[in-house]
């Protein structure tokens, strides 16, 4: 049987709901903490902030709100935001519903300049160190890597690439591990970063993000007309005038760039580049027109919420990101899945 | 007669002394004369009772002393049975390149089973959970390679040691110490259910990581900044200045803690890595450090004023 394609009516609804969705998430990523901070009063800080009233907070629930809950919100942001528009964009130009943002080598190549710096020069990821700035020429090396091998040639297809990721993936995996086991003592530090967190977040590491992310991130969302035109295939879209090449390496250059840059500052955060699309999939359609720009709010809401929880559920403990994204956001994929099928990407 | 009655002296005399030699051979045999250390802090302790010179190999992380370490090294996380069982060099006393003892601190690859497969002693030595289980394991260690006496001297010198570190705190009612102990730059802790922590606790510190909701089952919660930030502990003990570059300074830079007490008023300690992480003779130099700060921060005015 057929599926009807949603209606405009139904993706303004979801569209809606997402921004109201990611509104509440930014309040609640402010307000809700292991330091019991009144709702209103930090409501009233955050009016404040827009010139309506004044914050009654003291100078320390000032500077745990601005200074510690809100640098992390707004790096969840952003990460979220990222993370699910590059899953989106890699989807498409793959036509394969299994890619992720990390498909062509951003993750082994991070993880193994990040273990490098982690092993040989030490710091961790809150300190200021040789770690983030490795993990991002360590990916951006691995992606490059994999085009020059995968998609530099004419002939080469989305098959190609995508065979040359596994294998770039492979080798900087066993290097990384071959590193890792070089030195003993570093082990739990690199796991930790691999888990990924946002627990160092700073300002200073939004605003080293913030380019990349608001630039990647408009390139993402602008191709997802070419993105379209390319889910009939190759073939057919040259026929329809759409340069697949050239698309296809703008894409992957600004999910591949604003990845990394998300990577080197919060390590590896999985789940949300593959599940965030496909639940948006789901509820608006198959047109990346707008599966992008929803999965932006979406990816955004869904990170902030999800770091919510990883540092309030166990508190004062916290919970590796990580664990808590694939924990929520399994059981809703299947619940969306279960009611909506089938899947086409 | 005499030739006869010489003939008994001499059986008799044979007859007392043959249960002498007997234990005097049992003890070349038994005592190792190639040990292969698998744990950095039972590497120390080898080193600090004497038997040294016994030892033949050791994991890639050993360090210390300093001087003396053999060439020779195992990866204690992957370790290969071949490579263990032909490590030892080949003497006139010591035919065989086996180990006459291996000491773990971990059964990585069930090496444990499988050297005991090839005949090769495995003793496993994991962290201790008190102060007694560490010096238990210097007596043991000990005992297992001819040095006894000298291990039971050190081990009795260093509870000594200890205790009287302990004491020397001065009873502070009404004085609320609180304490954060820095494992990782991401807020990795340790509550008082570890070992260290035990050793906090003993000087009376309150740590911040045993509050409710920390994971204390395993003993090391990841903080969030907010709470170690909130708690404002009056002393922090930062054991990743080695690994990590930890340091006053950079905790100083980290958002929100310019307002906490430790920061504010010198009760940022800075711990050696390793020393904070062994449970070997250099046990005492931790909890030295730990006991001077304790002391420093009781009689700063700035904290209590």
């Amino acid at each position: 049987m057929p599926v009807n394609p949603p209606t405009a009516r139904r993706v303004g609804v979801v569209a809606g709901l997402c921004v109201v969705g990611l509104g509440v998430a930014i309040v609640i990523g402010l307000v809700v903490g292991p330091t019991s901070i009144g709702t209103w009063r930090v409501v009233g800080s955050i009016l404040a902030h827009v010139g309506l009233g004044h914050s009654t907070l003291t100078p320390l629930q000032s500077l745990i709100v601005w200074q510690l809950r809100a640098p992390r919100m707004v790096l969840g942001l952003l990460a979220g935001a990222m993370l699910a528009v590059a899953g989106g964009t890699y989807q498409g130009v793959f036509r394969n519903p299994l890619a992720d943002p990390y498909l062509l080598g951003v993750a082994a190549g991070a993880g193994l300049g990040a273990t490098f710096a982690i092993v040989n020069i030490g710091g961790g990821v809150g300190t200021p160190s040789w770690t983030p700035l490795l993990a991002f020429v360590g990916a951006m090396a691995a992606v490059i890597v994999t085009w020059l091998i995968g998609g530099r040639s004419l002939r080469s297809n989305a098959a190609t690439l995508i065979l040359a990721g596994v294998a770039v993936s492979a080798l900087l995996t066993s290097a990384q591990t071959f590193l890792q086991q070089q030195s003993t003592g570093s082990i739990a530090r690199v796991y930790i970063w691999l888990l990924g967190s946002l627990a160092s977040a700073s300002w200073h590491s939004v605003w080293l993000v913030l380019p990349y992310v608001c630039v990647c991130v408009v390139v993402c969302v602008a191709a997802g007309r070419a993105l379209d035109v390319m889910s009939v295939g190759e073939e057919e879209s040259r026929s329809l005038g759409v340069p697949v090449r050239q698309v296809r390496f703008v894409v992957i250059a600004a999910s591949s760039l604003g990845t990394a840059a998300i990577v080197s500052a919060v390590g590896l955060i999985g789940f949300v580049g593959i599940i965030v699309p496909h639940i948006v999939r789901l509820l608006v359609g198959t047109s990346y027109r707008r599966i992008l720009p929803i999965s932006v709010v979406f990816g955004a809401a869904f990170l902030v919420l999800a770091d919510t929880i990883a540092r309030t559920v166990l508190a004062p403990s916290e919970l590796p990101l990580g664990v808590v994204t694939a924990l929520v956001g399994a059981p809703v994929f299947v619940l969306i899945l279960s009611l909506r099928r089938p899947v086409a990407v | 007669m005499f030739k006869t009655t010489r003939l008994t002296i001499a059986v008799l005399v044979g007859a007392l002394a043959l249960p002498l030699v007997g234990s005097t051979s049992a003890m070349a045999a038994t005592t190792p004369q190639c040990i292969v250390s698998l744990s950095p802090s039972a590497t120390e302790t080898l080193y600090a009772i004497g038997a040294g010179h016994q030892v033949q190999a050791v994991d890639k992380d050993a360090n210390y002393p300093t001087a003396g370490l053999p060439t020779k090294r195992v990866d204690a996380l992957n370790p290969s049975v071949e490579a263990i069982i032909g490590i030892c060099k080949k003497t006139a006393s010591h035919p065989s390149t086996k180990p006459d003892l291996v000491v773990i601190s971990y059964d990585a690859n069930s090496i444990k089973a499988k050297l005991a497969a090839v005949g090769v002693r495995v003793v496993e030595m994991d962290a201790p959970t008190t102060t007694s289980g560490a010096l238990g394991q210097i007596v043991r260690l000990g005992e297992l390679t001819g040095h006894g006496a000298t291990a039971s001297r050190l081990a009795r010198s260093l509870d000594r040691a200890m205790k009287s570190l302990v004491h020397s705190i001065p009873a502070h009612p009404g004085k609320v110490l609180t304490a954060y102990y820095e494992l990782d730059p991401t807020y990795y802790s340790l509550t008082s259910r570890t070992f260290v922590g035990s050793l906090l606790k003993s000087l009376g510190v309150v740590n911040i990581a045993d509050a409710k909701g920390t994971l204390a089952a395993a003993g090391y919660p990841q903080l969030s900044a907010e709470y170690v930030v909130s708690a404002n502990p009056k002393l922090i003990f930062l054991a990743d200045s080695v690994c990590c570059h930890a340091s006053a300074a950079s905790v100083a830079k980290r958002p929100g803690f310019s307002k906490v007490a430790a920061v504010n008023d010198g009760g940022v300690i800075t711990l050696n890595d390793d020393v904070a992480s062994r449970w070997g003779p250099r046990l005492v130099l931790l909890l030295r450090e730990m006991t001077f700060a304790v002391r420093g921060a009781l009689h700063n005015a700035k904290l209590w004023g």
